[in-house]
């Protein structure tokens, strides 16, 4: 489930912060970091582009206080702008760009589960981050965005600019891919005719 | 016929689906079994670990976005008021120059006296001073610097440059009027450099 909502924020920060407390912007950067970070990584599978927009998120989330207005969880507002800013990354000519000239070169360290700090994971959790990176970049944000983060189709659609069935298809690319990769001489698939081309 | 994937992502999250579908995924042990395998990744998805903490403390990086943010935003409302001036100043010699056949204008009034206070000037130049001495004692730029911090200190070096420039003329010419505003954006300015180029030297620190 998300772990936005787990964090753990004081119920006095968000005005604290709102009126130039530092203390309090920064007890909600180290209470939201986490999940924010996690789901930058989920969806941009580079860890630096990751990190550095993690740090463009709270940068907005702490300049647009103001336009938070209390209706929706705090959570809910800040996996909103982290979402709407990896996607509008991932939709950036310059990522696109870069995704053709990695598509000629090897994979390196700094993709998903490469790195010394990620050591700790099982072998079944790291064959998943990276099965999730190899995903095209619309399939791998539908599928962590319904699967685990919990929108809808209808949300999906709207967030890449299309359609609840634009986010359907994506589903069933991305889970016969995943399959694909996790699996890959037990794909067993006479019952599912769809195309695995990411 | 099997259920195809999209039928089965639809069953497992609960969304409507052709009854004979459900019925056939009921009595089909393939597709159960496939049904079931849908549901296997989506917990292995959200099992998945959060991603380890960072090497580095990522707070420090957000605060100089900030301070850069900020010392970004306020550079044209604070540059304005002159490009304004400048250029009020440019079309009247501009039209000075084009209709010098035009009778001259009566003498102007001369400008309202403005009384500067003096000891707010003073403190101004103070200050500006301490700040001089506190950018002083920063260690060098680092030679490989952060694009978020790198053009707002460059920013605010060729601001500061351009006030002393008005500084200057404004000493040059004997004119009042607007050095103590000069003074006042010059300490700002002089004030946001030295935050900036303090979060510049942690970072290189880190």
């Amino acid at each position: 489930m998300s772990a936005f909502l787990d964090s753990d924020l004081p119920p006095d920060a968000v005005p604290r912060a709102r009126a130039g407390d530092v203390a309090a912007q920064e007890a909600i950067y180290r209470a939201f970091q986490k999940p924010v970070r996690t789901l930058a990584r989920r969806l941009v599978p580079r860890a630096s582009q990751a990190e550095d927009l993690a740090h463009d998120v709270f940068v907005e989330v702490l300049q647009s206080l103001s336009q938070y207005d209390g209706r929706g969880s705090f959570a809910g507002w800040i996996r909103t702008i982290t979402v709407r800013k990896c996607l509008m990354h991932l939709r950036s000519p310059w990522h696109r760009g870069l995704r053709w000239v990695e598509g000629l070169m090897p994979p390196d360290a700094d993709a998903a589960g490469g790195g010394p700090a990620d050591a700790s994971r099982s072998g079944r959790s790291l064959d998943l981050e990276r099965a999730l990176a190899q995903l095209g970049d619309t399939a791998r944000a539908v599928v962590w965005l319904h699967d685990v983060e919990g929108y809808t189709h209808a949300e999906i659609g709207a967030l890449l600019g299309g359609t609840a069935s634009l986010s359907k298809s994506q589903l069933v690319r991305a889970h016969a891919r995943l399959r694909e990769l996790l699996e890959p001489d037990g794909v067993k698939t006479p019952c599912m005719p769809v195309s695995t081309n990411c | 016929m099997h259920a195809r994937l999209d039928e089965l992502l639809s069953l497992r999250d609960g969304a409507p689906v052709d009854a004979r579908v459900r019925a056939h995924v009921d009595e089909c042990a393939q597709c159960a079994t496939e049904l079931a395998h849908t549901g296997s990744l989506q917990q292995s998805l959200r099992a998945l670990a959060p991603v380890p903490d960072a090497a580095t403390d990522g707070w420090a990086e957000v605060q100089s976005r900030l301070a850069a943010a900020r010392a970004k935003a306020s550079l044209p409302a604070r540059v304005a008021p002159y490009a304004a001036a400048a250029s009020v100043v440019a079309l009247a010699l501009f039209a000075a120059l084009r209709w010098t056949d035009v009778p001259a204008p009566a003498e102007p009034r001369s400008a309202p006296l403005i009384v500067l206070d003096t000891e707010s000037l003073d403190e101004l130049r103070s200050r500006s001073q301490e700040l001089e001495a506190l950018l002083a004692a920063l260690p060098e730029r680092p030679a490989v610097a952060r694009a978020g911090t790198s053009v707002p200190i460059e920013s605010l070096e060729a601001q500061v440059q351009w006030l002393d420039h008005q500084l200057t003329l404004a000493g040059a010419t004997g004119q009042a009027t607007g050095t103590e505003q000069l003074w006042r954006d010059r300490v700002e300015a002089m004030n946001s450099l030295v935050q900036l180029r303090y979060v510049e030297a942690q970072q290189v620190n880190l």
